[in-house]
């Protein structure tokens, strides 16, 4: 019964993906009045490069998305495991023993500079993607995948080393497809600067008109694609780093769409008459991470952090509600663990450690770190409880935060030191493991593998890993693995439920907040596919009604220069 | 003449070479490299790093750097942007002409703004009308620019949506609008930054101005023009001015190093893809090339500025010249 349930259910998808992909093709750019417009969206940081392995930040990911196109979508539900939408592939079936998905492209899919999109782009792709020296930031997501083939030029196939619930998301989604003939004589090493990061030719349904260096990139319709053309004539990425410069382009209507996290702006802008706001899930989450080795000496325990009861016990110590509802109202919640409420796998039924001042202090007292007659700070054996946080300046969020977590711990009889370093110290002594306490914050995606980088036994003990904290416990691991191998979403919640319960159990870390993020919009845009994990993905279907177009709306297609 | 400005020149060049020299070493010394500025990066792993830093010559002695550095600069090469396709000063050349064309600007209102204040003061020194200027200058001389800059914003835009918010043009309808829309378009978008630069060297202009004025007032020359029956007003702006614009005009030149410290924090708010954001861009991700090269740019229009002072001094003064 469990051989059959994967590969049935795929061609069942893929079946009526298909029909849908027919249906929506005929629909798409043939209401004349639904074609034109033009819209601007505000950009945090200018892109370094256009050449998705590269892909380094969410506003490079916004553009990629428009100008290239992964083999398919994923649904506006945001289901990891039946949830999809054609995108390169207009059709897959899986093999019998669901180790190998076979991806049919759509015969009339052409780059923009005009050769055919063909199996071996989709081949060549993935080998830029897992190529160590290219730099792809999420290369072990892919590391399950064993090989792509090409069966023939429409047909390529992702061989896998095991079966495991996400094999299809991982194919068909994390990579966007790039042109083997343009990018097979590129030196991989020093891709980052390569010219073509800043001309991509992709086979999305926008291309790029002009790049404006530090103030503005403009896509155009691509109006010969196999797609149909998009709704829209254009849509500008406005570099807007200035926040009230940000604020005022969004009242005034110079900004069509904005993504806005913090609370102040979102509370100033929600109810402006011409913007519609809506929320999105929260992928980012931030912690104080323990050391539980001695600073850049991974061989020794720390003094402090290797002790649970110590860290549970300053987890304890700290009302995150408050502090989160302060900092943040409503564009942040209480995290729960390595993990944000918003992945498929996330539980929120887990019992987290609650904030309880008096039962800290027991417990501390009960680890022998008392408060001696007349000092402040708690000591055992003459050694007094304090340590530094070492924390982004960077962080205007984390800078405020640990302020006031300094206070409360000092209550508590626990002395914290700020350590405030700027962004790149702040990387280098990270990855170094030079610290006691990190105030430190992660992206995921939707899928749970991201934990094996960060927070295995293996990830500890590798040279380069990402577990800068060193947490180990072989069960988490354990757990997390039988998740990640189960057949299906339903059959891997409970470990990862176990395996999530183990972690907060352990306090490796506390777990602090989990930020949303709000898009702002001009209301008279009407999206479509707002997809939970990327609101941008349906761009090229959105519409501006006739009768709602201002001045720039009117302007129509013209030759971009670039 | 010739000897002097071949002298300025000669020390003009040495402080670019020690300019970019020490830009060289300190943005060498500065914690992190391009490759672990974002804190995104930290997922990448320090293997992967450790390559691009070797394609890209960064795990090199120093010194070794330094040399290639030099030899590139010889040539007029600044080497490439380590951040973005295509050499530094590619990038440079994107960014300076928005610089100057906001900086040209903000020291035309600079000097038409300050002169005329400060002429207005001095013509009616310690009235009570010269007292309130007088500190509104200071007020305004003692502002930092990005908050200037917000409150016009506030103003200009936010409420009475007079001028743009953000950019050099209009980000669609520019390529659409006639030449005259075009030229319109750019002026738009040029008024609020550079009379936020301009305002602020206006307020420290005009009391130089009025201090200058001050002291030409009671010179006999004047006393001698009055006493031939001229009007005030001609005296002021016909004998009393000229003379006192000397130390004024000098000032023209040793503006430009603050307009170009000034232009970092409005060219931020005002999204103008300018010098000052190009190099703070460049600096938040260390892209060594970038941020040396707009050092070397920053020191060459210190020392043009100071050259170009002297000349109009010279100019303006034919005691200067005769010497």
């Amino acid at each position: 019964m469990r051989e059959s349930i994967g590969p049935r259910i795929s061609v069942l998808v893929a079946c009526a993906l298909a029909l849908a992909a027919c249906d929506s093709g005929a629909t798409k750019s043939d209401d004349a009045s639904a074609v034109g417009g033009s819209i601007i969206i505000a950009m945090q940081n200018e892109p370094r490069s256009l050449l998705p392995p590269l892909i380094n930040q969410i506003d490079e990911k916004i553009v990629e998305d428009q100008i290239f196109e992964p083999l398919a979508w994923l649904g506006d539900e945001g289901h990891l495991d039946r949830d999809y939408r054609p995108g390169l592939a207009d059709s897959w079936s899986w093999e019998r023993d669901s180790t190998a998905i076979v991806f049919h492209l759509n015969p009339k899919a052409r780059w923009q500079d005009g050769p055919p999109v063909r199996a071996s782009d989709v081949r060549f792709t993935f080998g830029l993607y897992t190529d160590s020296i290219v730099g792809f930031k999420d290369r072990s997501s892919l590391a399950r995948i064993d090989s792509v083939t090409a069966r023939d030029s429409v047909t390529a196939v992702f061989w896998f080393k095991n079966r495991y619930p996400e094999q299809f998301y991982d194919a068909a989604t994390r990579l966007l497809i790039v042109p083997e003939h343009l990018l097979a004589r590129e030196p991989r090493a020093t891709l980052l600067t390569s010219a073509l990061g800043r001309q991509p030719v992709g086979s999305g349904r926008f291309r790029l008109g002009k790049w404006t260096p530090n103030a503005s990139i403009e896509l155009v319709a691509d109006t010969a694609n196999y797609h149909g053309r998009p709704n829209l004539d254009r849509v500008v990425f406005a570099v807007t780093t200035d926040q009230t410069a940000l604020r005022t382009r969004l009242t005034t209507g110079e900004i069509d769409l904005a993504e806005v996290s913090t609370p102040a702006m979102f509370r100033t802008l929600k109810d402006q008459p011409d913007l519609r706001a809506r929320m999105n899930p929260a992928y980012d989450y931030s912690f104080l991470l323990f050391n539980t080795r001695k600073p850049k000496q991974r061989q020794q325990p720390n003094a402090l952090f290797a002790d649970i009861g110590l860290r549970r016990a300053i987890s304890m110590g700290i009302d995150r509600a408050k502090l989160v509802r302060s900092q943040f109202d409503s564009l942040a919640v209480v995290s729960t663990g390595p993990m944000t409420r918003a992945q498929p796998l996330a539980d929120s039924t887990i019992v987290t450690i609650a904030y309880d001042s008096s039962g800290a202090a027991r417990l501390l007292d009960s680890l022998g770190w008392t408060l001696p007659a007349g000092k402040t700070v708690r000591e055992r054996r003459g050694q007094p409880l304090k340590f530094s946080v070492l924390v982004p300046t960077v962080s205007a969020n984390r800078m405020t935060m640990i302020v006031v977590i300094q206070e409360s711990l000092r209550k508590l009889g626990v002395e914290v030191t700020v350590d405030a370093v700027d962004g790149n110290t702040f990387v280098g002594r990270l990855g170094a493991r030079d610290f006691d306490v990190v105030f430190h914050g992660m992206h995921v995606e939707p899928s749970v593998s991201g934990l094996r980088a960060s927070w295995t036994v293996a990830s500890a003990r590798a040279a380069n890993g990402l577990n800068f904290g060193n947490y180990e416990n072989p069960r988490f691991d354990a757990h997390l693995d039988s998740a990640l191998a189960a057949r299906d979403l339903a059959s891997a919640r409970p470990h990862a439920k176990q395996a999530f319960e183990t972690i907060v159990a352990d306090a490796p870390a506390v777990w602090i907040y989990e930020t949303r993020t709000a898009t702002l919009m001009h209301k008279r845009i009407r999206p479509v596919h707002l997809v939970s994990t990327a609101w941008w993905a349906g761009l090229a279907d959105w519409s501006i009604p006739a009768a709602e177009r201002l001045p720039r709306d009117r302007v129509g297609l013209r030759v971009a220069s670039r | 003449m010739r000897r002097f400005l071949a002298r300025r020149l000669a020390h003009g060049a040495a402080v670019i070479f020690i300019a970019a020299s020490l830009s060289f070493l300190l943005v060498h010394l500065a914690p992190g490299d391009p490759f672990s500025a974002t804190l995104d990066s930290a997922s990448i792993s320090p293997s992967v790093k450790a390559g691009w830093r070797a394609a890209y010559g960064l795990d090199r002695p120093l010194l070794e750097q330094y040399v290639r550095f030099l030899g590139q600069l010889a040539r007029g090469d600044l080497g490439p942007s380590l951040l973005q396709p295509g050499p530094a000063s590619a990038a440079l050349a994107d960014a300076v002409p928005n610089t100057l064309v906001l900086m040209g600007t903000a020291l035309v209102l600079t000097f038409i703004i300050g002169i005329g204040v400060g002429s207005w003061q001095a013509a009616r020194v310690g009235s009570r009308a010269d007292r309130v200027v007088g500190n509104a200058s200071l007020i305004v001389a003692s502002l930092p620019e990005f908050w200037l800059a917000a409150v016009f914003l506030l103003l200009f835009v936010y409420r009475f949506r007079v001028f743009p918010a953000a950019g050099v043009v209009d980000l669609v309808m520019h390529d659409s609008l006639s030449f005259t829309g075009r030229v319109i378009d750019r002026l738009r978008h040029l008024a609020l930054p550079a009379l936020t630069l301009g305002l602020l060297g206006s307020a420290s202009i005009a009391r130089y101005q009025r201090a200058a004025l001050l002291d030409v007032l009671p010179q006999d020359f004047i006393r001698t023009a009055r006493a031939k029956g001229v009007t005030d007003r001609f005296v002021l702006w016909r004998h009393a001015l000229r003379n006192a614009l000397v130390p004024t005009i000098v000032l023209a030149g040793l503006s430009l190093p603050t307009l170009l410290g000034g232009a970092v924090f409005v060219e931020q708010v005002f999204s103008w893809p300018g010098l000052g954001r190009l190099a703070a861009a460049a600096f938040h991700a260390r892209d060594y090339q970038v941020v040396i090269g707009a050092t070397i740019m920053g020191a060459v229009l210190v020392v043009a500025g100071g050259i170009l002072a002297d000349l109009l001094h010279a100019v303006v003064d034919p005691r200067v010249r005769a010497q």
